[in-house]
């Protein structure tokens, strides 16, 4: 449907939320952390693997993993 | 104190290495402590451990004398105490930042060991993560694709504002850009020598001259509609390809802030630039909220924190800013404030039939009336609008699964004319407010205006198509190409 043709009926998109937004990007951050081997879980000295940024340090509710910032690379 | 050697910005930006006084590290406020014995100082061969050493003290020192006076009083590491620097922790193409430390890397590449500490636009940049973060600690755990980002594009200004307080630097940039500061220069280049090791192991991985280039053209998305992952002549939302779009705007704006100081740019105004500019920065990063569209608040930041001081760099931040898109023409204007449209008395017949009158059957395409007060006019623009009935269902792909559907003619030309606004192509004449113009005083203009009844027509005077339209190829004009 073109932009003629939904302002011919009417139709509007539903605004997302702040809330909505603010998951979106969070789960987007984790998401691409995750795709890219930026996140990973700790070995058993507390260390991350070479090119992570962030631990793992849990899974929220959702099934997102919860991370946890140890460095800027 | 005895002499030392430093590299300028980076080992491989062609320029020699210089000598200065051993630097003293312990000074407050963002003291810093290389880890292990520290050799006798005095120039050695490069190459060597010990002149490694000393390379990575006059990267840390320049940074400091930078950084230190600017801050805030009382403002220090996020830990505390001097920061440890780790020369060569292990073995990667890497260097980082983790509040305990700034850590760096070696790898044998191509049968030559690259070390990370080696290059001052990496030193500086990672002295940077920690500047910003003694500023803004909640950064450090934003889980916001554009605030990490944002830490990486600080980073990358560090080392570009650093490198700047080098007479050599300067003088060689001017020298290479012909005064003009914002073109692709060994200032712009950051990390060539770590860029080019990269590149050899992932060559989609660096910029082709350099790890990421500060002059380029990328325009912000919005990150949760890029690719995770992006070779690097492409945006992705990974935080230092996206970081690219902040730096390029930043660049352009500092650039344009030289000018501002002299034109054209001096060696010595665009010192002065950067010191305004790291105030500015600071100041910016002080106020803006910490929202997923980050970007946009820092630029904001910036113009607010400018007008503060007087506005001196307003037309030149947000050209800059409006350019890359990160922040809407209508942002732009709206900071400065914003008068809404009025009537269109004094109208054409073209202009009636725009506000609901019938289409011109001519071969000249109708004009749509927009509202233009956030361009700074104080009456409605018409512009010709591309509303002739579409023949074929064409549709441009999308990052995304999902193609992009056309637009309705008014939303096109709406979308024409904020592309002509971000580019800065309107010549506006004499005509609006010219406090809430969007002037980019130093793009050549391809449209103009004039003044019919009580608005506006645009219409194009010449087409560019050269190195940032600078170069005329052909000619719609009517009245100014010879």
């Amino acid at each position: 449907m073109t932009d003629d043709e939904k302002e011919n009926t009417g139709g509007t998109a539903a605004p997302d939320s702040k809330a909505d937004k603010l998951r979106k990007a969070e789960e987007a951050f984790v998401r691409g952390l995750v795709e890219r081997g930026q996140a990973a879980k700790a070995d058993e000295n507390g260390n991350l693997p070479p090119g992570a940024t962030h631990e793992i340090v849990g899974v929220s509710e959702s099934g997102v993993p919860i991370v946890v910032r140890r460095r800027f690379a | 104190m005895a002499n030392i050697y430093i590299w300028q910005d980076d080992p491989e930006s062609g320029q020699p290495q210089l000598q200065i006084p051993a630097p003293d590290l312990n000074v407050a406020p963002l003291a810093t402590k290389i880890t292990g014995p520290q050799p006798e100082a005095k120039l050695y061969d490069k190459g060597s451990d010990e002149f490694r050493y000393w390379v990575v003290a006059g990267s840390l020192s320049r940074a400091q004398q930078f950084w230190g006076p600017l801050l805030p009083a009382g403002i220090t590491w996020h830990q505390g105490s001097a920061l440890d620097v780790i020369r060569d922790r292990d073995v990667d193409l890497n260097a980082y930042y983790d509040r305990a430390s700034l850590s760096f890397f070696h790898e044998d590449v191509g049968g030559q060991t690259f070390f990370s500490c080696e290059s001052p636009d990496v030193v500086c940049h990672e002295f940077g993560h920690g500047v910003l973060d003694a500023i803004r600690p909640e950064l450090f755990d934003a889980a916001s694709i554009e605030s990490s980002a944002f830490h990486e594009s600080f980073a990358d200004m560090s080392a570009i504002l650093t490198a700047i307080q080098l007479d050599e630097v300067r003088n060689e940039v001017m020298q290479e850009t012909g005064n003009r500061p914002e073109r692709n220069s060994r200032l712009s280049r950051l990390a060539e020598q770590l860029g080019r090791a990269i590149r050899q192991v992932s060559p989609g991985s660096a910029e082709t001259d350099c790890l990421r280039n500060a002059a380029n053209s990328f325009f912000y998305q919005e990150p949760d509609t890029l690719p995770s992952m992006a070779p690097a002549s492409m945006l992705s939302s990974e935080p230092h390809s996206l970081s690219r779009v902040f730096t390029g705007a930043f660049f352009e704006a500092l650039a344009g802030m030289s000018r501002t100081l002299s034109d054209p740019p001096t060696e010595a105004a665009l010192k002065s630039a950067s010191v305004e500019m790291a105030k500015l920065l600071l100041g910016a990063v002080k106020i803006a909220p910490v929202v997923p569209e980050y970007f946009s608040q820092v630029a904001a930041g910036l113009i607010e924190a400018d007008s503060n001081g007087g506005g001196k760099y307003a037309t030149v931040l947000k050209s800059a800013f409006v350019r890359h898109g990160i922040l809407s023409p209508s942002t732009a204007t709206s900071m400065v404030s914003l008068q809404a449209a009025t009537s269109v008395s004094g109208a054409t017949p073209a202009m009636r039939m725009a506000t609901g009158g019938t289409a011109p059957t001519s071969g000249q395409l109708p004009l749509q009336a927009i509202t233009a007060a956030q361009y700074g006019l104080d009456g409605p623009l018409f512009v010709h609008a591309p509303s002739q009935p579409r023949r074929l269902a064409a549709h441009a792909a999308s990052f995304t699964s999902a193609v992009v559907m056309p637009q309705s003619s008014e939303m096109a030309a709406r979308s024409f004319v904020e592309h002509l606004m971000r580019l800065g192509r309107v010549d506006y004449g004499a005509h609006g407010d010219p406090n809430l113009h969007i002037l980019h005083p130093h793009r050549h203009k391809t449209h103009f205006l004039e003044r019919v009844g009580n608005g506006y027509v645009l219409s194009r005077k010449v087409f560019y198509c050269g190195l940032s339209g600078d170069y005329p190829c052909g000619t719609g004009d009517r009245r100014l190409m010879p």
